[in-house]
């Protein structure tokens, strides 16, 4: 009987051609905007070349110093010219980098620009490196003329070493540790949605409802049948995510898709994410149900399940930051931010079993709990009949 | 048969109470076919929801075929078919088979029973030609015929019906009509609600008149029309209504 209903169910979603548009072509269209904003975060800035304003022309030994990424070109007003936006920064001494050789002790070299504008900070980091460079160079040369060695001035050496897991690839699978859960669980939502504003706030407007519930099938089948619809619906539309997603990745980006190298646990990956999905998806499938029966029209059911959508994106304004390592107990028994937690783990290629079953269970502990909310409500009367 | 005792229902919503049903009795007997007489408000859509077990009572107790509304629900289901006016509960991405097929399946019918029971409805209907088209293209005639065959799919005993016909042309009505009459031959229990008099008068043989959750008349259709020496219906109910009285 619940089969049939679910078929039933399932045909009468299908059929709304609104709900295919939101559950498939909405997601593809925003994960592919997605793909390329993250790609184009990882992309280095090698090729680009910046305007830098100057009072005077420098000579060719002084041009010598700076990289090819930069072009000097002359202005009166070196730092207007950047306030006006015709340099991305300005550049001016006290003095003539040549005097250095020449006996002059000290020079003044001023760098004006937007640190804040990602374009003008990398030129200006370019400026400032260059010169850092140039420094150490003339320093070197005044101290071996008096016969010093130039290790006095760098007493310490420091040397950084990265976390172990985090190989060249660890830009990419941190873009990718965000960005793909917040696909999952966004999806999911959108594809649920139709179909549970229509199952029960769109049944009472039609007055459906009423012939439903006139029949003899008991209201927890009809519950049942109409839950299992919804989640299929949000498990669809996660599938097309992750599936176009991963294809997206892996034959239009260049940098992103270095997130999945390296990775030998492909297999058991593939495995929880499937079961990861679904849970995920009987979730918000059964969440959106309770805001559907308490809805008295569709459109209300779609501004009550605002905050829904929104939820899923919250993780990842705490988890961000948070390395792999730091990944504690609590993040996996967390709901919606363990399904963030265990995404990242298992890019690392890290599987934690201990881990995936918590998040399994948490995951379906709060599926009963709003499973168990939303029969109270369905056998509430005051719920279920239009005026 | 249908009896309903001393039913109250209440509404409350955000601190203010609705009294709906104020201390309702009527009876329905087995092959009678009863109108039900209100103003916008009155309380019909309340009562047949209330006989259909949709609702429960604040007060008082309903018998449908000798069970329970409130103990033997399901018992009633099976036995009665219900059409709510206004929207027509139906599914408007399937088909009219499709609807008709999903309700038999509720009522826990077979496929070869299914099938008997549609084919014999879409003759009655004259719906044939348009059975496999989606009912979101259906006029509002087309709607209301397939809602009515949803009704009896599984050829219940008892019948209830909250406002049939509005908005529907004279054409259907008649089939309405007609249908409604071929029910009464079969000796089917029907409840209808109404707000035109001249359909209660041409196919009812009891009739019931609330105002504001009372009950202002109910019984047989000759014996008021003796009672008041009239034969308008209209009249009747607006000078009883005048007078305040009550049974
Ligand atoms: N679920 C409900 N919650 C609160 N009040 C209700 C509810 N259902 C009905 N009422 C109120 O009960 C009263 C009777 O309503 P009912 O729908 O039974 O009238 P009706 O005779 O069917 O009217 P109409 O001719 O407009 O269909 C009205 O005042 C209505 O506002
Ligand atoms: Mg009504």
């Amino acid at each position: 009987m619940i089969w049939k209903m679910y078929k039933k169910e399932m045909t009468d979603a299908l059929r709304d051609r609104r709900t295919l548009l939101l559950t498939a072509f909405l997601p593809i269209l925003m994960l592919s905007g997605l793909v390329f904003f993250y790609e184009s975060l990882l992309v280095p800035n090698t090729h680009e070349s910046y305007t830098i304003a100057v009072p005077a022309a420098l000579d060719k030994q002084e041009s010598k110093i700076f990289s090819d990424q930069l072009h000097f070109t002359v202005f009166p007003d070196p730092k207007e010219a950047v306030n006006q936006g015709h340099a991305k920064a300005a550049l001016i001494f006290d003095g003539s980098l040549n005097g250095l050789d020449h006996g002059n002790k000290k020079l003044t070299a001023t760098i004006y620009g937007d640190s804040l504008s990602q374009d003008a900070s990398a030129a200006m980091t370019q400026l400032t490196s260059d010169l850092e460079r140039y420094k150490e160079e003339i320093v070197a040369q005044k101290l071996s003329s008096k016969d010093i060695d130039k290790d006095v001035l760098n007493p310490i050496q420091i040397n950084k070493e990265e976390l172990s897991s985090n190989k060249g690839n660890a830009a990419s699978i941190t873009a990718l540790s965000i960005f793909l859960p917040m696909m999952i669980a966004l999806s999911i939502a959108i594809g649920g949605l139709p179909a549970a504003s229509d199952m029960f706030a769109g049944e009472k407007e039609r007055q459906t409802m009423e012939a439903l519930l006139m029949s003899p099938v008991s209201r927890g089948k009809i519950l049942t049948a109409k839950w299992l619809a919804i989640s299929t619906m949000g498990v669809i539309s996660g599938f097309i995510a992750v599936a176009v997603t991963v294809v997206e990745i892996m034959f239009l980006t260049e940098f992103l898709k270095l997130a999945f190298n390296n990775n030998d646990q492909i297999p058991v990956i593939i495995g929880a994410s499937i079961i990861m999905i679904t849970l995920f998806a009987l979730l918000i499938g059964a969440v959106l149900m309770v805001i559907s029966i308490i809805a008295k029209s569709v459109k209300e059911t779609q501004s009550y399940s605002s905050p829904i959508m929104i939820l899923p994106v919250l993780p990842v304004l705490f988890l961000s930051s948070v390395g792999v390592n730091e990944l504690s107990i609590t993040y996996f028994m967390t709901p919606v931010v363990n399904l963030y937690a265990l995404i990242k783990e298992m890019l690392y290629g890290i599987v934690d079993i201990p881990h995936m079953l918590i998040t399994f269970g948490t995951t379906g502990l709060c599926v009963i709990i709003a499973l168990l909310l939303s029969r109270i409500l369905f056998l509430k009367d005051k719920w279920i009949l239009s005026k | 048969m249908i009896e309903v005792r001393n039913v109250t229902k209440k509404f409350r919503d955000k601190k203010r109470s609705v009294t709906a049903l104020n201390h309702v009795d009527f009876m329905v007997s087995e092959g009678e076919v009863a109108g039900l007489l209100g103003e916008n408000g009155a309380g019909k859509t309340t009562l047949l929801r209330i006989i259909a077990t949709l609702l429960q009572p604040t007060e008082g107790d309903v018998h449908v075929a000798g069970y329970s509304t409130i103990k033997e629900a399901k018992q009633i289901k099976r036995k009665i078919g219900v059409l709510f006016g206004g929207e027509t509960g139906l599914y408007d991405r399937l088909t009219g088979k499709e609807n008709l097929e999903y309700f038999a399946m509720l009522y826990g019918m077979s496929r070869h029973e299914t099938k008997v029971a549609i084919d014999d409805l879409a003759v009655k209907f004259g719906m044939k030609d348009y059975l496999n088209r989606k009912i979101g293209g259906y006029s509002k005639g087309m709607r209301q015929k397939v809602a009515i065959a949803r009704t009896v799919i599984h050829d219940p005993d008892i019948i209830l019906l909250d406002e049939p016909t509005t908005g529907l042309d004279i054409t259907s009505s008649n089939v309405f009509r007609q249908f409604i009459h071929q029910l009464k031959r079969q000796g089917k229990t029907i409840i209808f609600s109404s707000h035109i008099m001249e359909e209660i008068q041409m196919l009812c043989d009891s009739v019931m008149m609330i105002h504001k959750g009372q009950v202002v008349y109910q019984g047989d259709l000759e014996q008021l029309y003796d009672e008041e020496n009239s034969k308008d219906l209209n009249f009747i109910f607006m000078s009883k209504l005048a007078r305040g009285v009550s049974l």
